[in-house]
């Protein structure tokens, strides 16, 4: 058991500080492999456990390079592996495998009221049901977490599902109704479907990734890129730098027009406006370049 | 670079740069999983050279990369899961071609060292 515990607290320690990934799984569970097979065939040629388990390891060398080219390779996008999979809910399986029935059964029976089949009221009923049927659906399925999708906020789910109920509601009233009397019912159907489409349209203009977990990732690792905002002691000292320019620049212009005239002494402030751009050139590029 | 202090033997260096051709042709008539592998290439040598298992699974990581083999991971009823290489035919193409470039080096080579004063 010793050899087993040995080789596992290895690949453990090593892989300590590598980003989990399926690659860097898969690295690992196949050094995992390699090394009890070397185990394996050192016990079978007489060696004890300790001693084998140290052996294999000793021979894999130094695996730090490896992993090394691991972490700068980072998570690469695409299959999730087996062990991202999200599994569905069993409650949201069941749910929307029988409101899709009741979907199934409300759907015939309203298009049947629209021929005139079945009585009205038997339609409108049917109308309704069908139309939770969406409501629930809609809203159970954007809950639910995906290996793909975040589940959607309760809230917003909910939203969402409300407006396709009312969107449903409104064209299986419409249908239901169409050809009862008095004609004129039809109209019944257009509030639910305005509303319907003014909802749509209000949760797709305020739809934002901000709140899911890798927009707020990408969020924290973000730096910005110039030197006056990574280093404030540098902003700080440029504005120093400015105060100075032109407190001098203006003290000469000042002088200048008192000594030598109007003619000469605009001179000064070309003078400051020249030597602050270059100040700020300097300190925002050449601290840059000596970053990088 | 950092400056090494042991110096490594000149054979040592050559065939390091033929790894990948060396696991190549370890893999052209079977797939075989990392440590198989290994103990091949360490059996073939008769134990004068051994090539660092980790230098083999960088040497592995590149080659799928670059499409010259494909791994997989075998099915055992018992004992661990095995990743099983599988040479492509990019692979093979590869194998051929550095090959012929040893076998043609080696001529040179040869002729080269064995000028025994012009």
């Amino acid at each position: 058991m010793s050899t087993v515990t040995s080789i596992h607290r290895y690949l453990d320690e090593a892989f300590a500080e590598v980003p989990v990934t399926p690659d860097s799984l898969d690295l690992k569970e196949e050094l995992r492999s390699n090394l009890s097979a070397r185990v394996a065939e050192l016990v079978s040629g007489g060696a004890d456990d300790a001693t084998a388990a140290t052996t294999a390891v000793r021979e894999l060398g130094d695996i730090r390079d490896l992993l090394d080219g691991l972490a700068a390779e980072g998570h690469p996008a695409g299959v999730p592996h087996p062990s991202q999979r999200v599994r569905l809910r069993p409650i949201f399986v069941l749910l929307t495998v029988l409101f899709s029935l009741v979907l199934a059964k409300s759907v015939t029976w309203v298009v049947l009221g629209a021929f005139g089949i079945v009585p009205m009221w038997t339609a409108v009923a049917f109308a309704v049901a069908a139309a939770l049927s969406v409501g629930v659906i809609v809203t159970l399925a954007l809950r639910q977490e995906t290996s793909q999708h975040y589940p959607m906020p309760t809230g917003r789910a909910l939203a969402f599902g409300a407006a396709s109920l009312a969107m449903t509601l409104g064209v299986s009233l419409a249908a239901a109704l169409v050809t009862q009397q008095p004609f004129w019912a039809v109209v019944l159907g257009v509030p639910p479907t305005v509303l319907s489409i003014l909802a749509f349209v209000w949760l797709g203009v305020t739809q934002t990734n901000r709140t899911k977990p890798w927009a707020l990732e990408l969020q924290r690792q973000y730096v910005a890129d110039d030197p006056f905002t990574q280093n404030p002691a540098v902003a700080a000292r440029f504005g120093i730098y400015t105060v100075v320019i032109w407190t001098v620049a203006i003290a000469v212009f000042i002088v200048l027009t008192m000594t030598v005239g109007w003619l000469w002494s605009w001179l000064a402030l070309v003078g400051g406006f020249a030597v602050f751009f270059i100040t700020l050139a300097r300190m925002m590029l050449i601290a840059r370049q000596s970053r990088v | 670079m950092p400056e090494s202090l042991e110096r490594e033997p000149l054979s040592s260096d050559l065939l390091r740069g033929h790894t990948d051709t060396i696991v190549l042709g370890v893999l052209l008539k079977v797939d075989r999983y990392g440590f198989e592998i290994y103990k091949t290439i360490r059996d073939a040598t008769g134990g004068d050279y051994e090539i660092k298992e980790a230098t083999l699974y960088a040497t592995f990581r590149r080659l799928v990369k670059d499409g010259l083999v494909e791994a997989y991971w075998g099915d055992e009823t018992q004992g661990g899961r095995r990743k099983y290489y599988r040479i492509t035919d990019a692979g093979r193409a590869i194998y051929r071609r550095n090959l012929a470039d040893w076998t043609a080096t080696q001529r040179i080579i040869n002729s080269l060292l064995n000028l025994k004063g012009a």
